[in-house]
């Protein structure tokens, strides 16, 4: 079912986890909370969950109102027949795993045969019907995690919770089990909350990301638009993007990167009262592979780091500033710390950035007149 | 196999939601009871005691309040025989004390960390006197230490030398407490040892330092935490202790803060007044320390449990592998072997008198008359059933409570929460003579009639151990992962059946053992029941006491060892029962993974 969220805060007393959060989310969507620990991701889905009474807001269900702190409605967490998959899976020690499935079906009165065949059913789903019979305890990681999301089918629930699902396993099983649970949440049409700090585990289960900073939705869209066109330099930054360098407006089209004579060409941008030139590694070409015609950059090579596929060069182009290049292994740039190179640095992969969106909830996030055009103003 | 349909209504839809106004109120509803009832239990003794203080009468119904203030009855603590009690209470407390750390120390170090001949040994003997209440510890050096009659000079005088010892004076004092107390810094500090994170010493060895040095520099540093907090548990053990000092001070006229209390209370008329000043002495003294206490530890807890069970080195103790061991024998010996020999030997006494030691097995003057006596005495019966009705209930009620208060202090956000923690923990500071105090003016005053009974037993109990139930308690649940619980809730669990059906399951081993720690407790519990039986309502402790004051040696030794015969029993049933794992689980206390 569709949810919507409307205007939800959570305070601690004077802290605030969540400001003025709205979020709607349509039938067998998935969307994932991104951000940093402590922005308030968990903590949205904790009130979603009714775990957390918020201060403020509504919540909706399909045609629930779940919770409205105006009208003083607040449905108990066990009536919301939502499923939650907790980052520790929470499968009970002390109970066989087809215990831990039946335990949701149990609290519905759901008649016994039912329940053993609906359990075991579920169990299939996810891979697990071997192991009915098994103690919890006696699982690895990976089964706990299928273990918890088995409970949670099993419920049948309006829409799925997922706290860091993925987080407590090692790499390679982390790889495997997205794709799984990705081909799950499709095939089943699940509407789904994510919550991760891994923006990779973002991108892939994700219908839309909603990146969170401070309390608050900074942006929200798809994951390859969310990937190409980051709102603030922060979020570029959260999201992977290697080079984020202060720079000061010269014109609608021209940067120069502070602290250098540097002067880059760069596709217009909105100005602000702080700027960063944000460019992905991997846009950068090096040495030979600068195509002709492409805006170059000169510097001197201080380490190469290998990395097997590529590998990473830091690329000094003034004091204290540097750029950080991906070269793929086919084009090994040749040379040695000291050497001089040339950097091509294409107009299109360069994007200027404010460091931060100021309270996006009020206006649209790329809009932000600023009046300040203090061009002498040295960006730290 | 079809994909479960996922659109369908929640249970309960059509419910109407309570509004924010009523569940406001049953949100204080749980807290306000919990409140009442610790107030009760708790504050109003503490309460009544700081009122007689400073009035001229004490609490009785019909005569309560504020009038006849006085501070005249703070004379009583600058008066020379009160100023001698709390100069004797300090120096024994800190004498017994340093000896106690001394022992369990020593203990725990050779079975925690060495190759010290018989290890498993030393350590049932490092833990065993706890089994032994100091008062009957105290009972049996009293029968082997006395100056004329004890059975040590006896034998000496037999064997034609000098008188070797006498325990009824301060060192007495001191040496006693020290062996009875030795074995709660003993589980501290092994526990410290034990626990410790072996890369510590390993990195110490790598870089440099021989085994003698990562002792010396890294180990027992890393163990000071344990120590100092063992050491202030003992100092207010012992302080406020008091029939070891009533048993072995009081004949020699050495008296300390408790014993003094006891004194006024039991002159004619009872001085309560005087008493509760005394008692307002002591409280404080208590108090300062335990604050010292909580700075000290917090400041210094440094953070070494591994906790994973990782090979500790083993300290390799050379020639002294068998002296060592020979330390600890003579610490059994001290505590436990000859205390249950003189008892056993007074008992089967055929007099009360014993005039020689090796007559009496030669001349056959031994018989089982007393335990028969003892076996079918109508007082040593029902003080059984007394003691064992009162202990179970006191155990099984304050485990009860001590989970509800410490479930709503970690796990809800009720509105008061922590101010319960705090006065969960307040009996910790006042001594059991004073608490007992405080619940005799208690009981005398409401008009329950409680007073007199087995109930007000368990409610006195209840209060005394009202901290080890919550510390036991409230570490079990925070052991146990939030989300387990929350987990059943949004599996459609509501909040009460989420614990009935997950917490409370896996919280049963460790709330076992909280049920277990207060029924020893209990069973040993004398103080606290001082004031407050009466002949029908005599505890086994209190007949042991009684006895004792009352001359009636053989009844005292006899009830003595049926006792730690029902404690021994006692333990091993629970034991049993509790412990038992459940079918097909391995592990029950395992949780599941923490957050990183």
């Amino acid at each position: 079912m569709d949810i919507s969220v409307d205007g939800l805060t959570l305070r601690y007393g004077d802290s605030v986890a969540v400001r003025e959060l709205s979020l709607t989310i349509s039938e067998g969507e998935s969307v994932v909370l991104l951000g940093q620990s402590g922005c308030g991701k968990t903590s949205t889905m904790r009130c979603i969950a009714g775990l957390e009474t918020p201060s403020a807001g509504r919540i909706r269900i399909g045609d629930e109102v779940l919770f409205d702190a105006a009208k003083g409605v607040n449905r108990p967490p066990h009536k919301r027949n939502i499923g939650m998959v907790f980052q520790s899976y929470a499968i009970w020690p002390h109970m066989t795993v087809l215990e831990n499935v039946a335990f949701p079906l149990t609290m519905q009165r759901v008649s016994k045969s039912d329940v053993k065949r609906r359990a075991v059913e579920t169990l299939e789903l996810v891979g697990l019907g071997d192991f009915a019979d098994r103690g919890a305890s006696q699982l690895s990681g990976g089964q706990m995690q299928r273990v918890a999301l088995a409970r949670s089918l099993a419920m049948q629930p309006s829409v799925m919770l997922l706290d860091e699902p993925l987080s407590n396993l090692d790499a390679r099983l982390r790889h495997r089990l997205r794709g799984d649970l990705r081909e799950l949440q499709t095939r089943l049409g699940l509407t789904s909350v994510y919550v991760t700090h891994d923006q990779e585990e973002a991108l892939a289960l994700a219908d839309r990301i909603a990146m969170m900073q401070q309390g608050r939705i900074v942006q929200i869209s798809a994951p390859d638009e969310i990937y190409a066109r980051p709102v603030s330099a922060s979020v570029a930054d959260f999201l992977g993007v290697g080079n984020i360098l202060p720079v000061e407006p010269v014109d609608a089209t021209g940067v120069r990167v502070a602290g250098t004579a540097v002067t880059l060409r760069v596709p217009e941008y909105a100005r602000d009262r702080e700027l960063r030139a944000c460019i992905r590694s991997e846009d950068m070409a090096l040495g030979d592979d600068v195509a002709p015609g492409m805006q170059t950059v000169e510097g001197r090579l201080l380490a190469r780091e290998f990395l097997g596929a590529t590998a990473t060069y830091r690329i000094a182009i003034g004091e204290g500033v540097e750029l950080q290049v991906m070269g793929g292994k086919h084009r090994q740039l040749q040379g040695r710390p000291g050497d001089a190179v040339r950097v091509g640095v294409p107009v299109e992969a360069v994007q200027v950035l404010p460091v931060d969106v100021v309270h996006p909830g009020d206006q649209a996030p790329q809009d932000l007149p600023r009046e300040s055009h203090d061009h002498d103003r040295v960006v730290a | 196999m079809s994909a479960p349909t996922l659109v369908r209504t929640p249970r309960g839809a059509s419910t109407p939601t309570s509004s924010r106004a009523s569940s406001g109120a049953r949100r204080a509803l749980l807290p306000a009871v919990l409140y009442v009832l610790l107030a009760i239990l708790i504050l109003l003794p503490v309460g009544l005691v700081v009122l007689s203080a400073f009035t001229t009468t004490t609490p009785r119904p019909g005569s309560i309040g504020l009038s006849g203030l006085t501070l005249e009855n703070f004379r009583a603590i600058t008066s020379a025989g009160a100023r001698q009690a709390e100069l004797n209470s300090l120096l024994v407390g800190v004498a017994s004390s340093a000896l106690a750390l001394a022992i369990g120390g020593f203990l725990a170090f050779i079975t925690a960390r060495t190759n010290v001949r018989g290890r498993r040994f030393l350590y049932f003997v490092g833990l065993l006197p706890m089994l032994l209440p100091s008062y009957v510890g105290a009972l049996a050096w009293s029968l082997l230490g006395g100056p004329n009659a004890g059975l040590l000079n006896i034998l000496a005088r037999d064997l034609g030398l000098p008188a070797v010892v006498d325990v009824l004076n301060a060192f007495g004092l001191v040496f006693v407490l020290a062996i009875y107390y030795a074995p709660y810094a003993f589980l501290l500090v092994h526990a410290s040892l034990s626990l410790m994170n072996p890369d510590l010493e390993e990195a110490a060895r790598v870089h440099g330092a021989t085994p003698a040095t990562v002792l010396r520099r890294v180990t027992f540093p890393l163990t000071t935490p344990a120590f100092l907090g063992a050491g202030v548990l003992v100092l207010v053990l012992t302080i406020e202790n008091f029939p070891v000092a009533q048993i072995i001070g009081s004949p020699g006229g050495l008296e300390t803060l408790p014993t003094y209390i006891y004194r006024l209370m039991n002159a004619a008329p009872a001085r309560g007044n005087e008493a509760a000043a005394v008692a307002i002495t002591l409280v404080a003294v208590v108090l300062v320390i335990t604050v010292v206490q909580r700075r000290v530890v917090s400041r210094r807890s440094f953070t070494t449990v591994a906790g994973k069970g990782l090979r500790l080195s083993v300290v390799d103790l050379g020639w002294f592998r068998l002296p060592a061991l020979l330390l600890g024998i003579v610490y059994f010996v001290l505590s436990t072997v000859l205390p249950l020999l003189a008892l056993s030997f007074v008992t089967l006494h055929d007099s009360p008198y014993v005039s020689s030691v090796l007559d009496a097995f030669s001349a056959g003057r031994l018989n089982l008359d007393a335990v028969r006596d003892v076996v079918t005495s109508d007082v040593v019966h029902r003080a059984t059933v007394n003691s064992v009705v009162v202990a179970v209930a006191a155990a099984l009620l304050g485990t009860l409570l001590a989970f509800v208060v410490s479930y709503v202090v970690n796990r809800t956000k009720l509105p008061g929460r922590e101010g319960l923690g705090y006065i969960s923990m307040l009996p910790l500071a006042v001594p059991a003579i004073v608490l007992g105090l405080g619940l005799l003016w208690t009981w005398l005053l409401l008009p329950v009639p409680v007073y007199g009974t087995l109930l007000v037993m368990v409610i006195a109990f209840l209060a005394a151990q009202m901290p080890q139930g919550y510390q036991g308690a409230s570490s079990s649940i925070l052991q146990i992962h939030q989300d387990l619980e929350d987990s059943a809730v949004m599996h459609g669990a509501n909040r009460v059946r989420a614990v009935w059906r997950v917490t409370a399951p896996l919280l049963r081993v460790p709330l076992t053992s909280t049920f277990l720690l207060l029924l020893m407790l209990s069973m040993r519990e004398l103080t606290v029941a001082l004031f407050l039986f009466t002949t029908d309502t005599r505890l086994l402790s209190i007949v042991i006491f009684d006895d004792l004051e009352n001359g009636i040696l053989q009844r005292s030794a006899a009830t003595s060892l049926l006792y730690c015969l029902v404690i021994l029993v006692m333990a091993y049933l629970a034991r049993r029962v509790g412990a038992e794992p459940k079918k097909r689980l391995p592990r029950p206390r395992s949780t599941s993974p923490t957050r990183p």
